[in-house]
């Protein structure tokens, strides 16, 4: 039994980060690679915030207005990067990819200096244990499961039910239908890039809780979910979404049984395997 | 016709192309002497770099820039750093050529899925692939050491007199790579084969409708590009008698890259110019090696959103400015051209 509750554990995790990420991919039909370090920032948000607020406020609280105060400045950030690197070079979509890569090292050494290298961890928000049918289950991990769970709902909701959300989609599914229908492709990009980098923010925030905070976190964690997105289909949420459990599932049992360390290899040979037969990915339209 | 006139300017463009390489050669042989040990080991680390980048831009031709370089070049160092340090050690020669090989053969591997992707989705792909072969160097501790990677692992014995114990050797040997590889691939890029390739990145449906075997033209700039990553990668573990996986972790992958980016990679030295740019740029900084990655990202930002197409487009622009003003000379009243400059 504890192996389904790491697999759910591992698969918050996968999903939480790469569902951002696809997002993003959909509309803007190009990856942000400083993506990684907009996870990173949130991580650090938590970290800074519960140092600086130890005596003032309890440390569930600290962790929740973490949440907020990452993704809205994120969040912002993502506006920022929207207007000065993707709308500038919007006819360029491999310059944009080159310039994101660039900004994500340009962020990772600001955090280097500004902070430092050493990798960080913060004490759990909601400390303690609970025992249920012999299985071990920290309550912050089931903390972080439950806002992973909201956050997707949350996204499911926006997406499904708002107008702005309806626009979304339909600029990830025809970008010409969407301008013939009086959409107008600058307000998508940045309400797009502010959900996109605050998803990654609130995923840094929920993963530092659990995880040691470092400057290159996201950079680890960003070849994953480029597997994850590939594997879903990229530009699909829910492709990344059942792709996330997928290697949650793999990489769980793998780590149980001893063979942790074939763990990447044969991510990646799924990848490639994926890639051979079906190039659009489980769930991926045809380009 | 076409083609015949073509490949007659294609022999005069790499006659001139070597002959340059010939008068250049006794200058790039003498230079060492010129410097400090420590200028030394830089110079021969950029010339490893260089042949590395060198097969980094005939992959690019095809279309792809490919994130898996710098992995598949750990291949080559980890086949010569395991082989050669075994308790009945292998030869370095024969560890060369294997590393190269391996390094092809794994290119050849995963060709036939990444190729399948194009443009930033094969930057994707090959980003995945290329960090779960390094995340393998970690893992694979038995036969890699793991993270603490692998010591001592001996420079190559000596051939015909020359001895490769020291720097100035070391650089000889990493110099006629370069050079051997240089005018291969130089020929190679000015050859039908090379322009066609090039026509297939530029419009692939097309290339394949008038039976060009794509297939073919986008797997071969990529095994061949990983091969020379290979060499690139013996030499490097021979040479710094240590590697580990953080010798070819993202970083410096980016390096590559930005050196690509920065350079341009439409003519064959672009990217070799945007390379000492680079070198450059992390020597005057050595102090302050935490901010280098930095720099690298501000330039990769400033080429991009302000020079678009690289210095080499800066060089050639200033090239053409300048013969035009050679040429106008001699019209110009000596007092007027003083005057317009």
């Amino acid at each position: 039994m504890q192996i389904v509750a790491n697999i759910i554990f591992l698969s918050t995790f996968y999903v939480s980060f790469a569902v951002g990420l696809a997002l993003v991919f959909g509309v803007m039909r190009t990856i942000n690679f400083a993506h990684g370090e907009f996870y990173m920032f949130g991580g650090y948000a938590l970290w800074l915030l519960i140092n600086a607020f130890t005596d003032l406020m309890p440390p569930g609280a600290t962790f929740i207005v973490a949440l907020i105060v990452a993704a809205a400045v994120v969040g912002v950030m993502g506006i920022l990067v929207q207007l000065s690197i993707f709308h500038r070079l919007r006819r360029q979509p491999f310059s944009i990819f080159m310039a994101t890569l660039g900004l994500s090292y340009v962020l990772q050494v600001v955090v280097v200096k500004a902070i430092g290298p050493m990798g960080q961890s913060v004490p759990a928000p909601f400390p303690g244990f609970i025992l249920f049918e012999g299985m071990v289950l920290p309550i912050q991990r089931l903390v972080v499961f439950g806002f992973t769970v909201v956050m997707m709902g949350g996204l499911y909701l926006f997406l499904m039910h708002t107008d702005l959300g309806r626009a979304v989609r339909a600029t990830a599914q025809n970008r010409t239908g969407a301008m013939l229908q009086g959409i107008s492709m600058n307000h998508i990009a940045l309400t797009t890039m502010f959900v996109g980098s605050a998803l990654a923010a609130l995923s840094g925030v929920l993963m530092g809780s659990v995880l040691i905070i470092s400057p290159f976190m996201g950079g680890e964690a960003l070849w994953r979910a480029f597997i994850i997105i590939i594997v879903g289909g990229i530009g699909s949420l829910s492709g990344a979404v059942v792709a996330a459990f997928l290697f949650g599932i793999i990489d769980t049992l793998m780590t149980t049984f001893g063979a942790g360390k074939f763990a990447p290899m044969v991510d990646a040979i799924i990848m490639l395997l994926v890639l051979s037969f079906l190039p659009s990915g489980l769930l991926g339209a045809r380009e | 016709m076409i083609n015949r006139a073509a490949s007659r300017e294609a022999n005069k463009i790499f006659l001139r192309a070597f002959i340059g390489t010939g008068i250049a050669l006794p200058l790039l042989v003498a230079l060492p002497h010129a410097l400090s040990v420590y200028w030394q080991s830089v110079l021969v680390l950029f010339t490893i770099n260089a042949v590395s980048l060198m097969g980094y831009r005939l992959i690019t031709t095809m279309g792809g820039w490919s994130f898996a370089h710098i992995s598949t070049a750990g291949l080559g160092a980890y086949t010569t750093a395991v082989l050669t340090t075994l308790e009945t050690p292998w030869s370095f020669w024969a560890t060369f050529f294997l590393g190269a090989l391996i390094a092809g053969a794994f290119a050849m591997i995963i060709a036939y899925p990444v190729l399948r992707t194009r443009h930033y989705y094969f930057f994707l792909s090959t980003f995945a692939a290329g960090e779960a072969l390094r995340q393998c160097y970690v893992q694979f501790s038995g036969i890699t050491g793991g993270t603490y990677g692998i010591s001592f692992i001996p420079r190559p014995e000596p051939i015909l007199g020359m001895d490769f114990g020291n720097s100035v050797g070391f650089y000889y040997l990493a110099l006629a790579l370069a050079v051997v590889v240089g005018l291969l691939l130089y020929r190679f890029d000015l050859s039908r084969l090379g322009r066609t390739i090039k026509a297939v990145a530029a419009n692939e449906e097309l290339s394949e409708s008038i039976g060009v075997n794509t297939w073919a033209l986008r797997t071969l700039p990529f095994v061949i590009g990983s091969v020379v990553a290979g060499f690139s990668g013996v030499l490097y573990a021979n040479f710094n008698g240590s590697i580990n996986p953080l010798d070819f972790s993202a970083v410096l992958m980016f390096k590559l890259v930005a050196a690509a980016i920065v350079g341009g990679v439409t003519t064959f030295w672009g990217p070799l110019v945007g390379l000492l740019y680079l070198t450059v740029l992390e020597e005057a900084f050595r102090d302050f090696t935490q901010w280098i990655p930095l720099l690298w990202g501000v330039s990769v930002l400033g080429v991009i959103l302000l020079a678009e197409g690289g210095l080499e487009m800066v060089i050639i622009r200033l090239a053409r400015r300048a013969r035009r003003w050679w040429r106008s000379r001699g019209d110009r009243p000596p007092d007027g051209a003083r005057q317009g400059r």
